[in-house]
């Protein structure tokens, strides 16, 4: 099927009254969870996980999608007016965005970055279409050696773009794919770390670890401080519509921040906070008065936000052709379309072609909406940062608690999920990147099913993965990454390219 | 940072040895016919050789940053608390149900952990869980622990 038979398949499935519903819900959740601080995308998505059983598996989708592109639009006003990220794509728009909130221009600050985001947005979803097919159908190539080699290159790759030390993000890799081995062994049925425990004979479930990690953890942090009282800027938004001076600045600052956020937002690991700092760094590094950046610059807020926008419709490129999830996001909504019975990967848009250009189209819809959620009902938003902190995360707490209590009826999921809290509270502070973690839970069984299965297919020869030039290519490309990190010059790049991040 | 990267390295270290060396009681396999505790081994031999490189690395560490205090000037009567309340409700939810257990979880966060007023964290308790009740049980359908008292009075 060609890519105009697909959107108009995609147009009478996102269309249908149900789906429409199910995507305004997805893109207010999804502006809600990114304005407020301290509740990100990924524990959110989780949190609604349990919903969409309820659902069809597109519905589901399409509401959990928009809220993963609705936190990037959101996160931004946040920014703007309090100079807290309200969700941690949006850390760099704090710098110039709080700047010319001060300076009086909190609207056309606002306005340019829903609208950047907006046409960020909208050309990723056609690049993720245009791209897409092609992508599945060499993927159609690729055997469990070249699954394999992928799932390979792909941790080293998150690893790489972490924003702790490469160390750090391996050992966590390590821990996840550990997780990923607990419960019984798929092919000789043997307990494997189950300490005599019923629940641990089925293994750890994403949603109560995922919860844990982003939901309670980010709790954990906010209350050990004493909470000060966020003080929002008390200016007059007007003029939400940037001067025709202002458009001609950032003409091309949106062109570049759209394709590195698109593309950035492919590989794994790098996704929307990276794409972000990189056109931040890039466009300063372009502009002609690059010492404007940091006090207000119109560009330093229209690059980021289109970068992240756009890195939220690359980061389902490999998820739908691949089936392999490059952030915990898609991890999490690739675990939703399994439970559903959908398999990601190269057969889906052949074998659930409503699905997938459903999902997609639904994006330009919630694109749509998105604009006009965030121009004209901007105060609605600003008042829901008035909401205190002591309202909001018993709710947190409680929706993590039913939430992974729902997902089995199993009392002990919500005992899984709060020492996830815990030791996701460690890791914040001892600075290990959780992203690479569930990340490697997810691939970790893949990887073990597709290791097993290249082996059967190759009579037990282990040098098949060296004998498949797709296979060879991946894995030599983790070897360059991996060898480059550990040399001194090239070290310094990645630093310089790495910004630090709080998750 | 330093001091803190050597202790979680250590910490980790353990950890990594100890996945190891039970790996080997499940079966190692061969290379060609990988046992379940292949991966597993893989996954603890990943983390102590990364481990090792950041404790090394911290070990050796030139800098000269300001130690960090990680652990001072914290609000540990709220952290502790929020953790106890939080495994006392997993524990009582059989025995007292949803409804009693989410009223009392959400009015003591509220009112004790958050700083609001009584009555505020009262209504809060009580509007969150009538909501959680409706969209959850009678909605959702997802059987929320009714309770022994439930049971009683029913």
């Amino acid at each position: 099927m060609d890519i105009l038979n697909g959107f108009i398949v995609g147009i009478q499935v996102a269309f249908q009254p149900t789906n429409l519903f199910f995507c305004f819900i997805g893109c207010i959740t999804g502006t809600l969870v990114g304005v407020l601080p301290g509740l990100g995308p990924t524990a959110v998505i989780s949190l609604l996980l349990p919903m969409t059983f309820h659902l069809n598996p597109i519905s589901g989708v399409i509401m959990l999608a928009g809220i993963y592109y609705g936190a990037m639009y959101g996160g931004s006003t946040t920014s703007i007016l309090v100079n807290i990220p309200g969700e941690a794509a949006s850390v760099v728009t704090c710098l110039d965005g709080y700047k010319m909130a001060l300076k009086g221009r909190a609207g056309p600050a606002l306005g340019m970055s829903a609208i950047g985001s907006f046409i960020a947005g909208t050309v990723g979803v056609i690049l993720l279409m245009v791209m897409s097919p092609p992508l599945a159908e060499l993927a159609l190539k690729f055997g469990p050696p070249e699954y394999f080699s992928l799932m390979i290159l792909g941790l080293t790759l998150l690893a790489f773009l972490s924003s702790s030390s490469i160390s750090r993000s391996m050992t966590m890799a390590g821990a996840g794919l550990f997780l990923g081995t607990v419960g019984l062994d798929n092919l000789t049925g043997l307990p494997r770390f189950t300490f005599d425990l019923s629940t641990l004979t089925d293994g750890i479930d994403l949603v109560p670890v995922v919860m844990g990690l982003f939901g309670v953890s980010e709790v954990l942090s906010n209350l050990e401080q004493h909470i000060a009282t966020r003080e929002i800027l008390k200016t007059k938004i007007k003029n939400l519509f940037p001067s025709k001076k202002d458009w001609l600045k950032v003409k091309w600052t949106l062109v570049r921040g759209t394709l590195i956020g698109f593309f950035l937002g492919i590989l794994p690991g790098g996704g929307a906070i990276i794409a972000s700092f990189a056109s931040y760094a890039v466009e300063k590094r372009c502009s002609k008065e690059p010492e404007t950046f940091g006090t207000g610059a119109i560009e330093g807020v229209a690059g980021p936000e289109a970068a992240n926008n756009a890195a939220a419709s690359g980061a389902f490129i490999p998820m739908l052709t691949l089936g392999i999830p490059a952030n915990a996001v898609m991890a999490v909504l690739l675990g939703a379309l399994i439970i559903h019975g959908v398999q990601p990967g190269p057969f889906l848009i052949k074998e659930r072609p409503d699905l997938f250009w459903g999902v997609i189209t639904s994006m330009y819809v919630g694109n749509v909406m998105l604009l006009f959620l965030n121009l004209p009902l901007i105060g609605l938003w600003v008042r829901a940062l008035r909401v205190p902190y002591g309202i909001l995360f018993p709710l947190i707490l409680l929706f993590c608690l039913i939430g992974s209590f729902s997902l089995k009826n199993n009392i002990w999921d919500m005992f899984t999920m709060i020492i996830f809290g815990i030791v996701g509270y460690l890791f914040r502070k001892y600075k290990y990147d959780t992203p690479s973690l569930v990340l490697a839970f997810v691939l970790g069984p893949m990887m073990e099913a597709s290791l097993r299965r290249s082996l059967l297919l190759s009579n037990g020869n282990p040098f098949v993965f060296f004998q498949r030039p797709i296979s060879v290519v991946f894995l030599v490309a983790a070897v360059v990454l991996v060898l480059s990190s550990v040399l001194p010059g090239l070290r310094k790049k990645r630093e310089t390219i790495v910004v630090e991040t709080d998750d | 940072m330093r001091k803190h990267d050597l202790i979680s390295s250590i910490v980790w270290f353990i950890m990594g040895l100890s996945i190891l060396l039970s790996s080997i009681s499940f079966g190692l396999g061969t290379l060609s016919v990988p046992g379940p505790g292949f991966m597993s081994f893989l996954a603890g031999a990943i983390i102590c050789v990364f481990s090792a490189i950041t404790f090394l690395g911290a070990l050796f560490s030139k800098s000269k940053e300001a130690a960090v205090h990680l652990w001072a000037k914290l609000n540990y009567f709220k952290l502790v608390s929020v953790l106890v309340l939080l495994f006392a409700y997993v524990f009582l939810i059989d025995t007292l149900g949803f409804i009693i257990s989410t009223l009392l979880l959400v009015f003591l966060l509220m009112r004790f952990l958050g700083s609001l007023g009584w009555f505020q964290s009262l209504l809060g308790a009580i509007l969150t869980t009538t909501c959680c009740y409706f969209i959850f049980d009678l909605w959702l359908r997802t059987s929320l622990p009714k309770g022994v008292i439930t049971s009683w009075i029913f």
